[in-house]
């Protein structure tokens, strides 16, 4: 009675449930070794190690704070805000002039204040008085733009020298490793310990899966929240701060745009859009995965406008791949 | 009725999934005018039988025969076409749509291309009144209660002609009353000759509505009885496969000291109850007994912390709670095995150690790190004890049955030894073996002097199991009964209104 297309139908869809599993945050890091040899076989300047090392600290950038986000996207919360964090951060540095210790500390400090400020504010925003934690980031993104903004007079910021420790951390190499990468995988090693062996690490997860069994459960959302949102607004503060030393000239609207590359990096690293999944093990794959295509598109000569393109492409197939893979228990209720 | 053709019948159906036969060669036959009703326990085959009939699984071998002839029934809207209607616990409505477009969709009257209203509005009401249900077509679907919305979907099955109608488990959500009602509305289906194959886990049930049940074990059709020829034992029996221990009431009459480990004190929220004060003492299962929407749920919600209260006091063991919250109310020994184990009792993404690990998190020691290898011995021991069946203890709790589940969901619990634990329908939806084992913890729990709190829809259940039952009327409570005295019938009175006050001695004269 079955016809004859019924068993192929039923392959199909077997086998679309098992890439499914796979995809539940095990696909980054094969798909990062694949994109890696085809991008060597393709592009032969690719595979050598100052290239590939360059890759590294080119990713740490998004790659620190897309470890924050990480915490946020856990918890079932986006985290939008980030690209005006790192811009404030930037700002605060540069413009403390730090060309001395009193000055360096003036600067990362208060970039750091500012930043747990807006991470607390859009945690209570969105864990304690439960908005929609899209809306309330964009939202708070917008203000510390303005705000970055009235404070620089909308000017560039430039700097021309900076007190060498800053230096050394954005810029300097130990061993063979850029800096800023061995400080991505610290952050992240760290940051994937917190969240596999600590009972914060859990909470994040159960609050994310199911916020009503969470709290049913002594588990309080609201803290879990904004314990996220900071750790995702100071990670983004420490990024902003390694950028605007590396580059040491910043224009507005500063790291304004810089929350779609992260998303799209934490994306690709298997996270889910609803919370209670991922890990930052994945995110380092996905903001990594983002660093070689935007590395492999600038060797090949292709233009910044169709670059944009193709990182938009990447963010939407993200979401969309997890849209088809999300196991059925988390399809929303 | 004999010798009738079948309006639907299934030919040596056999539906395999990998690594499990789920359904094994299964020949049945619906009748015209009949209630047949498929028993057995959890994963014995009937959800399978009636995805299928269904459309929502086709089958590895065998045919659907439909007025006699082989159909193939490849998707539900295949389904609807041929007339089967379905009613699932996952209702199957559109709950910003009124009840007319929801009663008629797919078919709306239409005038010169237009919706005609009055005459989509009149179409439903017709209906709504034809099955016995005061319902304003006009109202959102959203708004109404659970037994509301199933006469939407039954009102929708006959918009459709429909000649069989699948029902899983559709008491599940009802209180008594509207449990009749159903049954008044099941008759007048069959009166129109419709095949209704009925599914559900309550035996009581089955005798009154069904005129014949298959009994299903492990994938089989193991018989098929006329009701009026066999009885609750039999089919126990047959569903399992061997003896049940019959259930000689052991009820523990430890005299405990009666001091309240639980005082409640005029706790009042607008709109959802008022007034209400009982104490709970150790040792003892308290029963709260009313309709659905009498205040429950709502009441141990606010119990718990889990929603706010407009004013009362709520004191454990002598200690009064201030701002009561969950993770307080946790932290002085109190748990609750919500109503839902799906969406408040389990996280469903998460492993079987991770749920059963989550309740001891609010309890803070090793400076915030987790003790993996304490976790994973826990768990293993609650699994064992409440003889959970699971592949391994990473096991999503997701894929594992609903009795399972709510084992987990009442497992986490004891790992924090509380003093009281309120149960919000332990034993809704779950299989008749599951549902002994959840009984027996709720006895041992309390033979251990942990107070409970107990509310179930399954009125012998609360008869059975309780110590003394509170019953609510519209947010108030009404009566209070020791286990004694308690019977069906004063139960269902005080839940309606007609009852003696609060806490008297003497019995209330007939009616």
């Amino acid at each position: 009675m079955s016809g004859p297309s019924a068993p192929s139908i039923q392959t199909v869809r077997r086998f679309a449930a098992e890439l499914g599993d796979l995809m539940r945050g095990r696909m980054a890091w094969p798909m990062l070794l694949l994109i890696g040899v085809a991008l060597s076989i393709l592009l032969p300047p690719f595979l050598s190690l100052n290239n590939l090392l360059g890759i590294l600290r080119q990713s740490s950038f998004v790659g620190i704070v897309a470890v924050g986000m990480s915490f946020a996207m856990i918890a079932g919360c986006f985290d939008l805000s980030v690209g005006a964090i790192v811009g404030v951060g930037e700002v605060l540095l540069l413009t403390a002039h730090p060309t001395d210790i009193g000055s360096t500390l003036l600067g990362v400090c208060s970039a750091l204040v500012v930043a747990a400020l807006v991470g607390l504010a859009n945690g209570l925003a969105v864990g304690w008085l439960r908005a929609n934690s899209v809306v309330t980031t964009i939202g708070s993104a917008f203000v510390v733009l303005g705000l970055t903004l009235i404070y620089t007079n909308a000017q560039n910021v430039t700097v021309v020298s900076i007190y060498p420790a800053l230096e050394f951390m954005s810029a300097g190499r130990l061993g063979v490793l850029p800096v800023p990468g061995i400080l991505f995988l610290v952050a992240a090693i760290i940051a994937q310990l917190g969240l596999s062996r600590t009972r914060y690490g859990r909470e994040l997860y159960a609050a994310g899966g199911n916020p009503e069994t969470a709290e049913l459960s002594g588990v309080r959302i609201a803290k879990v929240r904004i314990i996220a949102y900071l750790i995702s607004a100071l990670l983004a503060a420490v990024s902003g701060m390694l950028i605007a030393c590396r580059v040491l000239s910043l224009n507005p609207p500063y790291g304004y745009g810089f929350e779609f590359d992260v998303l799209t990096a934490v994306m690709l690293g298997g996270m889910g859009l609803t919370g209670g999944r991922g890990s930052v093990v994945g995110t380092v794959a996905g903001a990594l995965m983002l660093g070689m295509i935007g590395n492999g598109m600038n060797l090949s000569g292709i233009a910044y406008e169709l670059q944009l393109v193709v990182k938009g492409a990447l963010l939407v197939g993200a979401v969309a791949l997890d849209e088809r893979f999300r196991p059925a228990w988390q399809s929303g209720q | 009725m004999l010798g009738q053709t079948p309006a639907i019948s299934v030919v040596k159906l056999t539906k395999r999934f990998p690594g499990v036969v789920a359904l094994k060669d299964v020949t049945l036959e619906f009748r015209p005018g009949e209630v047949h009703a498929l028993v057995g326990q959890n994963g014995a085959g009937k959800s399978t039988l009636v995805k299928i009939l269904s459309g929502a699984l086709e089958p590895s071998e065998g045919q659907i025969l439909l007025g006699g002839k082989p159909t193939r029934v490849a998707t539900p809207v295949d389904a609807v076409g041929f007339g089967i209607a379905t009613m699932t616990q996952e209702m199957n409505l559109v709950p910003t749509l009124s009840v007319a477009e929801n009663v008629l969709i797919g078919h709306l009257a239409q005038r010169r291309g237009r919706v005609d209203w009055p005459a989509v509005r009149k179409a439903a009401r017709e209906l709504l009144v034809e099955l016995g249900f005061d319902i304003d077509p006009d109202a959102r679907v959203e708004n109404l209660s659970v037994a509301q919305r199933q006469g939407v979907e039954i009102a929708r099955a006959l918009s459709r002609r429909a000649k069989i109608v699948l029902m899983d488990e559709p008491t599940s959500a009802l209180a008594a009353p509207e449990i009749e009602k159903l049954f008044g509305t099941v008759a007048k289906l069959r009166a129109r000759d419709t095949s209704i194959i009925y599914i559900s886990h309550k035996l009581e049930e089955i005798f009154r509505v069904a005129d014949r049940v298959s009994v299903f074990r492990e994938g089989e059709c193991v018989a098929t009885l006329e009701t009026g020829k066999t009885d609750r034992d039999a089919i126990v029996r047959l569903m399992v496969g061997r003896e049940l221990r019959s259930d000689a009431e052991r009820r523990k009459k430890a005299v405990c000291e009666r001091v309240p480990i639980l005082e409640v004190a005029n706790l009042a929220s607008k709109g959802k109850f008022q007034d209400v004060s009982f104490q709970l003492y150790p040792g003892e299962i308290l029963g709260i007994e009313g309709l659905v929407g009498s205040g429950r749920t709502e009441i141990v919600r606010a119990v718990f912390g889990a929603d706010p209260v407009d004013s009362g006091s709520i004191r454990v063991a002598g200690k009064p709670i201030g701002n009561v919250r969950p993770d307080r109310m946790i932290a002085s020994g109190v748990g609750l095995v919500p109503e839902d184990r799906r969406t408040q009792g389990l996280v469903l993404g998460m492993s079987i150690v991770d749920n059963v690990s989550l309740v001891d998190l609010a309890r803070r020691r090793s400076f915030g790190l987790r003790e993996i290898g304490v976790e994973r011995s826990a768990a293993q021991k609650l699994v064992d004890a409440l003889s959970v069946r699971a592949p391994s203890l990473a096991t999503p709790v997701a894929t594992l049955s609903g009795g399972n589940q709510q084992k987990v969901a009442i497992g986490k619990w004891l790992r924090t030894s509380p003093r009281i634990l309120i149960f919000d329908e332990p034993t809704r939806g779950v299989d008749i073996a599951a549902k002994a084992d959840i009984l027996r913890i709720i006895k041992d729990l309390a033979e251990q002097g942990v107070g409970i709190i107990f509310i179930s829809s399954e009125q012998a259940e609360v008869l059975t199991v309780c110590d003394r039952i509170l019953v609510l009327r519209e947010g108030r409570i009404v009566a209070e009964f020791n286990h004694k005295e308690a019977n069906s019938e004063l139960l269902t009175q005080a839940a309606f209104g007609r009852s003696r006050p609060r806490l008297s001695g003497t019995e209330v004269g007939a009616p």
